[in-house]
């Protein structure tokens, strides 16, 4: 029993220094579970780059300048069982203050109910399907929401004078979210929908799906897949000597369409512009300072999570030194507008979204030009 | 075409050393990066990153032979040479290595999809009376047909292609007659690795979409090509791949085209349950 108690305190002992440490150490964790490996790899590697560059810019402002924020970025690789076991890493580690994540709705949709279980605030700068937010009341979303994204692009193609289109997604919560809500959108306005097909992501060869959808001879195709495919899409329709309108989704309002597809396969294309240098300065900088920065063109997710690393920044800086996870939830509840990249945003407490401004643009020798 | 390509290196591998080498996909990926390179880091024409790709698959098939298999079966005996945990341990070994080369991928290139170069694409669009190819499509169709009849000129009009032959059908008969079984069993992944890499070239010239997991789905339906065709049969793999390919398409006209992946499983079933030897296998 002596011997138990003698390691039990000599343990305390070196327990203790280390968790005074911590707090001296005046160091700010949060926890973030994006894809770093596997095929969406890409995309997480955007949203890091958004989350260091948030941190550095809020440094240079001199606010929290004692402070180490930290943000521990795990991999969940786009899957929603290692979202899971993230979760349960991230609940148990009592230095993680908030959690940011996932990129995947799915991912999001499976771990969030565990983070609002344990009342540690979660929040995702991208994942855009409609349920993400009705996890509960800790689970808080940065980015545009497919019922909005869908409504809007719905009403701009009938309004672009399509009356049928044919609509193309990829089967998962994202797709799915985003073709079904511009679906109801376009035949709420009066259109008809004449074809619509969920493609396989893994796939390079779309020419069968994409001649049926011309087939049955829409006014335009609206393309609601990630760039990958939309680039093949639309080399291929170009292949095929297809002059059907086409209208993309705002995923697609990023530099990597006209980099994967080039200029003449995109020439035309109507899309939905969320996060483009020629919607205001703000963005203009971004692109500028972010190019300068890692050498490449920001993504939206790059935005989003740039938005909500600055959000949560400033949060951290109004609870500090106080900081709780509960804090985050409350400071989080008081959110009414935020101006950030996306320009200036209004919070609808009521359905806990965002306002976020959609606007239609075109693409004209490989550059975005604003059509409304 | 492609699938058929891929599934003989494969098959060729397995008839060999009955062994499964899950590193071929990324052979495939290799091939798919070595005509990028040449294309944007090193601005080559096409016709001279032909023989880079060769060799780049080349290198890449003894490599994985020296790092995956060689180790493993560095034992001679007999018992050595059947052994199930010597087959086992090599599958593990290549899907690890298969993953090693495709995390190295997506370090250097972070995740990214990449884009050949349009001069290199081959993307002129073909009619052939209402159905569109491109002719991509085409030159896949052609090398896979020319690669498909050189590999059976050089399995029975060489030299190393009796050696390959009397190997895969009886290794311990082959050793003791004097062929040297490391020297066959290179050559094996040597042409094996050019099948697939230049598989992985014609596809990237194709499609002009390159991105380090590119071979994973290659590579599974080309181990269900190998089962259908009878796990050791060259030609059992090349119709069964052919077969896949077309049971995708015809499936894609009537059902929607995500649910075509599930074709070849499908397939792989019905032949697991009715004809479990496969198209072309020995009855065991």
């Amino acid at each position: 029993m002596k011997v138990l108690r003698a390691i039990a305190l000599a343990a305390a002992a070196l327990l203790l220094p280390a968790a005074g440490s911590l707090a001296q150490k005046n160091e700010v964790r949060f926890g973030c579970y994006i894809p770093i490996t596997g095929k969406f790899a890409i995309f997480g590697s955007s949203m890091k780059n958004g989350f260091e560059m948030a941190q550095e810019d809020f440094k240079a402002t001199g606010k929290l300048k004692d402070v180490n924020v930290v943000v521990q970025c795990e991999d969940d690789q786009g899957r929603a069982d290692d979202g899971i076991n993230i979760a349960r890493r991230f609940i148990e580690d009592e230095n993680i203050v908030a959690v940011l994540g996932s990129w995947s709705s799915a991912v999001t949709l499976a771990a969030g109910p565990l983070y609002n279980k344990a009342r540690l605030v979660n929040i995702t700068p991208t994942s855009s399907h409609p349920d993400v937010t009705k996890i509960g009341p800790y689970v808080y979303r940065q980015s545009v929401i497919q019922s909005r994204e869908g409504a809007f692009n719905g009403a701009s193609m009938y309004q672009l004078g399509a009356r049928k289109i044919a609509m193309l997604g990829i089967p998962n919560d994202y797709g799915k979210a985003n073709v079904g809500f511009t679906r109801r959108s376009f035949e709420k306005a009066g259109g008809e929908v004449v074809f619509e097909e969920f493609v396989r992501p893994d796939a390079q060869d779309f020419r069968q799906v994409l001649q049926k959808a011309v087939r049955a001879k829409p006014d335009m195709i609206y393309i609601g897949v990630f760039v990958p495919q939309a680039s093949l899409m639309l080399k291929q329709l170009r292949q095929m000597g297809v002059k059907t309108r086409i209208y993309l989704a705002a995923v697609l309002d990023t530099p990597d369409l006209v980099r994967l597809a080039g200029a003449k396969a995109v020439e035309g294309s109507l899309l939905t512009l969320t996060f483009n240098p020629v919607l205001g300065a703000n963005v203009a900088d971004f692109f500028k300072r972010y190019e300068a920065k890692y050498g490449r063109k920001p993504d939206p997710f790059a935005g989003l999570a740039y938005q909500t690393m600055t959000m949560m920044m400033g949060i951290t800086a109004r609870l500090y030194p106080n900081v709780t996870r509960e804090g985050y939830r409350s400071e989080l509840d008081k959110m009414t507008s935020i101006d950030n990249v996306f320009g200036p945003l209004t919070y609808d407490p009521e359905i806990r979204e965002w306002n976020y401004k959609f606007n239609i643009g075109t693409i004209k020798n490989g550059q975005t030009v604003l059509l409304k | 075409m492609t699938y058929a390509v891929v599934a003989i290196g494969f098959t060729l591998i397995y008839r060999v050393l009955t062994a499964v080498n899950f590193a071929h996909g990324e052979v495939y990926t290799i091939g798919a990066f070595t005509i990028l390179i040449g294309a944007t880091t090193l601005n080559l024409p096409l016709w001279s990153i032909v023989p880079l790709v060769v060799l780049a698959g080349a290198l890449t098939g003894y490599g994985i032979e020296l790092a995956g298999f060689r180790l493993f079966r560095r034992f001679t005996d007999e018992a050595s040479l059947k052994s199930r945990a010597v087959r086992e341990a090599t599958l593990l070994s290549s899907l690890a290595l298969g993953i090693v080369i495709r995390e190295i991928l997506d370090l250097i290139y972070k995740g990214d999809w990449q884009s050949l170069p349009e001069t290199y694409q081959l993307s002129t669009s073909l009619d052939l009376g209402g159905i569109y190819i491109s002719s991509g499509e085409a030159v896949i169709a052609v090398v896979s047909i020319v690669m498909l009849i050189a590999l059976q000129l050089l399995l029975h009009r060489t030299s190393i292609g009796l050696a390959i032959r009397a190997v895969s059908s009886n290794m311990i008969g082959a050793q003791f007659s004097g062929i040297n079984i490391n020297r066959v069993v290179i050559a094996v992944f040597v042409i094996g690795s050019v099948l697939g890499a230049v598989a992985g070239m014609v596809v990237s010239l194709a499609y002009g979409a390159i991105q380090s997991y590119m071979g994973l789905t290659v590579v599974i339906k080309a181990f269900v090509a190998m089962v259908i065709g009878g796990l050791t049969s060259l030609p059992g793999a090349a119709i069964a791949a052919v077969m896949i390919g077309v049971a995708e398409s015809v499936a894609g006209i009537f059902l929607p085209s995500a649910w075509t992946e599930m074709v070849a499983y499908m397939l792989l079933i019905v032949f697991l349950i009715f004809l479990p030897n496969g198209l072309f296998g020995r009855r065991r």
